[in-house]
């Protein structure tokens, strides 16, 4: 069932149009069409291999991940032939699986320049001075259970798979983005930080309005995240999309059985 | 002199056609001033009225220079020619260029990095010097009364030569290398310090103070002696770029670090593209003493240096950071030596650097544990960053270990600027080059951050704007 969305009718929030993507000359992403209204939160599940994080990653601007089909807009604007950091500063944020660490960069001046950057023309968020700021930031760390020291450090340089995680949020609680693709939230991290990292989110998905598309093959997260709605993906197509229903079948029986039995 | 000469030579310096200051009626070898022999080095001593022991001491090197061969490793030196170079000139010989020669790039870079307007002409070769005389004669004074020595090698030789004469080729014996013995023959300016017994000298001592065309010659020889547990730290040139119109330049540094003491020693090197910087540097350090070379090598066609430390008695601890960026046309040859010749000594050793459009950056480093050293450590960390697919980075580690009771540890990186890296900062809204810039900063920031805080600003400035070139 193929819907056909138009552009112009949900302007507002993220629309995928018939997105295909290629990497290293091999497609593996087909034609995939969804939309997510602000202030809603999506999962995108499927098992390994299925093109979840390609399609994350050209959405984002990859250099080696290209759009080679299709259109991709967020709050009106499309993004399909910007830069990377031109469709940060459209509202469009990503949380890799594997944050970088990037030496001799210290967390808090980063985190600090991450604030100016997203504070220069935007009204409604306010530029703080640096005292302000290291509050604020102080309070992003410690509603994510992140120890202050970290902060002293250079970005991501020796910290825990859970603990990158983690950052990544504090980076979003920062630049308050409009929509945050969050790629494969769980792996390398245990239980209890899946827990503390999806309540998390769902307080800065209330309090910021911040749409999300979280990319998972976990479906435990499904409980704790309790998104509005799933999409399954399999070898680079859509399959199927649905709300609350069908992520009470797939906590049941396992995407794998739900896509199978289409 | 008659008036009518008086008045020939005044039209001479008005117009710019007097050169050295010297007699009309001088011999036509010693006028005419280029390339070396006996005779320029008995001038040489005489005009600086030096004690007899300076003179022989010039004139042996000088044999010894002739008949050392050029290195036969390191980068291309092929293309010095020893008689085409001005062996001495007067300290108020006229500067090579005019202001309004100055390439326009490096008036840029000055006016970015916030130097002041008064030392740019300087730095830029087209003034002989600027107003910091003041400055340095009232840090003089605050030296002098706790019985800190802080002077030109000149100076201090005409002042205290019972030190100098002690100390003086102690650690580096003409032989050493052809360019020691050069230096050795030609010496000229540098920096003469003596720290006594217990005292500490809070603020770097900086060669800034006392910069001016004779201070900072091409073959300036300096001598630091911390006595018994005191500390010193020494710095010498500037991130800014420095305009040498001598293109051979051969330095010596000498370091005395006694029981207990503490030196350090940084450098900024930025001159400018047609000089060869090749510098002999070592440091002896005695019992419980610590000796630190901070090395930043940003300028200059070529660059041979090696700052090496002798670890002669127990407890003696050495380290080495050195930074070297290698931009176009630029082969920085630099590195570490080490010697533990005492048990219950260590050494730390890391070198960064990084290349850029084709330029080329070596690390060339030599540990040596002589049979007597026990229980000694060593660490040395070596990582290149090559900026693109031009560039080139090399890594010539030497370990010669002779006893068996110690722990060497060894790790070399060779990476390029990750794309991954790139993007990830990219997608948080950083501009291509702002990430660049994060990330190249980013890779130097461990040496940097020891620098002093004014310096390190400038320097994370340079390497900003040598990115955008």
């Amino acid at each position: 069932m193929k819907k056909i969305v138009k552009v112009k009718k949900l302007s507002k929030g993220l629309v995928l149009q018939g997105v295909s993507v290629n990497v290293a000359g091999k497609q593996v992403v087909h034609d995939v069409t969804l939309s997510l209204n602000p202030g809603e939160v999506h999962v995108l599940m499927g098992p390994n291999g299925s093109g979840k994080s390609s399609l994350l990653y050209a959405l984002m601007g990859h250099p080696q991940y290209g759009i080679t089909k299709g259109t991709v807009s967020l709050g009106g604007t499309i993004l399909t032939k910007l830069p990377p950091e031109k469709r940060a500063h459209k509202g469009l944020f990503l949380g890799f699986q594997q944050p970088r660490e990037i030496q001799g960069l210290r967390t808090a001046a980063f985190l600090r320049s991450l604030h100016l950057l997203h504070s220069k023309n935007k009204t409604s968020k306010k530029q703080q001075n640096p005292l302000e700021f290291m509050k604020q930031a102080r309070e992003y760390m410690h509603a994510v259970n992140l120890d202050q020291d970290f902060l002293g450090r250079s970005l991501n340089e020796g910290f825990s798979g859970g603990e990158k995680k983690k950052m990544e949020l504090v980076q979003m609680m920062v630049i308050k983005p409009k929509l945050a693709l969050l790629d494969e939230i769980d792996s390398g991290v245990d239980m209890d930080a899946l827990k503390s990292i999806c309540a998390t989110i769902k307080i800065l998905q209330k309090k910021y309005k911040i749409g999300i598309l979280l990319v998972t093959h976990n479906p435990r997260v499904l409980s704790y995240i309790s998104p509005d709605y799933i999409h399954i993906m399999q070898d680079g197509t859509l399959r199927e999309s649905g709300g609350k229903k069908l992520a009470q079948r797939i906590e049941k029986e396992g995407f794998k059985k739900v896509v199978s039995s289409k | 002199m008659d008036t009518k000469k008086i008045k020939k030579t005044a039209s001479a310096v008005k117009s710019g056609s007097y050169k050295l200051g010297f007699r009309t009626d001088v011999t036509p070898i010693f006028a005419a001033n280029f390339g070396l022999s006996r005779k320029v080095i008995e001038e040489i001593s005489k005009r600086k009225q030096e004690p007899l022991w300076m003179l022989e001491f010039r004139l042996k090197a000088y044999e010894i220079f002739l008949q050392k061969p050029m290195p036969s490793w390191g980068a291309d030196l092929s293309t010095i020619d020893f008689d085409a170079i001005q062996y001495y000139v007067q300290p108020d010989a006229q500067n090579s260029r005019q202001w309004k020669d100055v390439p326009q790039k490096i008036k840029d870079t000055f006016e970015k990095l916030g130097i002041p307007k008064a030392e740019r002409k300087f730095l830029a070769g087209a003034g002989s010097q600027f107003d910091s005389e003041v400055i340095y004669h009232s840090l003089k004074k605050t030296l002098e009364g706790k019985g800190i020595i802080f002077e030109s090698m000149d100076d201090g030789l005409k002042k205290h030569p019972e030190i100098v004469k002690k100390y003086f080729s102690t650690v580096i014996p003409s032989t050493d290398n052809k360019f020691a013995a050069l230096n050795s023959a030609v010496w000229s300016g540098g920096t003469f310090i003596y720290v006594p017994k217990g005292v500490h000298v809070e603020l770097p001592l900086q060669a800034y103070f006392r910069i001016n065309t004779a201070a900072m010659g091409q073959f300036e020889r300096t001598l630091i002696i911390a006595d018994e547990e005191s500390s010193v730290h020494y710095v010498e040139g500037c991130s800014a770029p420095t305009y040498s119109k001598d293109s051979l330049h051969a330095a010596v540094v000498e370091i005395i670090v006694h029981k207990n003491a503490r030196v350090q020693y940084t450098t900024i090197q930025n001159w400018s593209s047609n000089v060869y910087n090749l510098v002999t540097k070592r440091a002896v350090a005695y019992r419980d003493a610590e000796m630190f070379w901070l090395d930043c090598n940003l300028g200059s066609k070529i660059t041979m240096k090696y700052p090496c430390i002798i670890l002669r008695e127990e407890g003696a601890r050495g380290e080495v950071q050195s930074l070297a960026f290698a931009s176009a046309g630029q082969h920085q040859d630099a590195g570490a030596k080490v010697i533990h010749a005492a048990p219950h000594t260590s050494s730390k050793i890391q070198s960064r650097s990084l290349s850029k459009d084709g330029g080329r950056s070596t690390y060339r480093g030599l540990v040596r544990v002589l049979p007597q050293a026990h229980h000694v450590s060593v660490n040395v960390v070596c990582d290149a960053l090559l900026l693109d697919e031009k560039s080139r980075s090399d890594t010539y580690p030497t370990m010669n270990i002779q006893n068996s009771d110690v722990v060497i540890s060894h790790e070399a990186t060779v990476s390029k600027i990750g794309e991954e890296e790139l993007f990830y900062l990219q997608s948080r809204g950083l501009t291509q080059h702002e990430a660049l810039n994060a990330i190249v900063n980013g890779f130097a920031t461990p040496i940097i951050k020891q620098l002093p805080m004014e310096y390190a600003v400038e320097l994370n400035k340079l390497l900003t704007l040598e990115l955008t070139s």
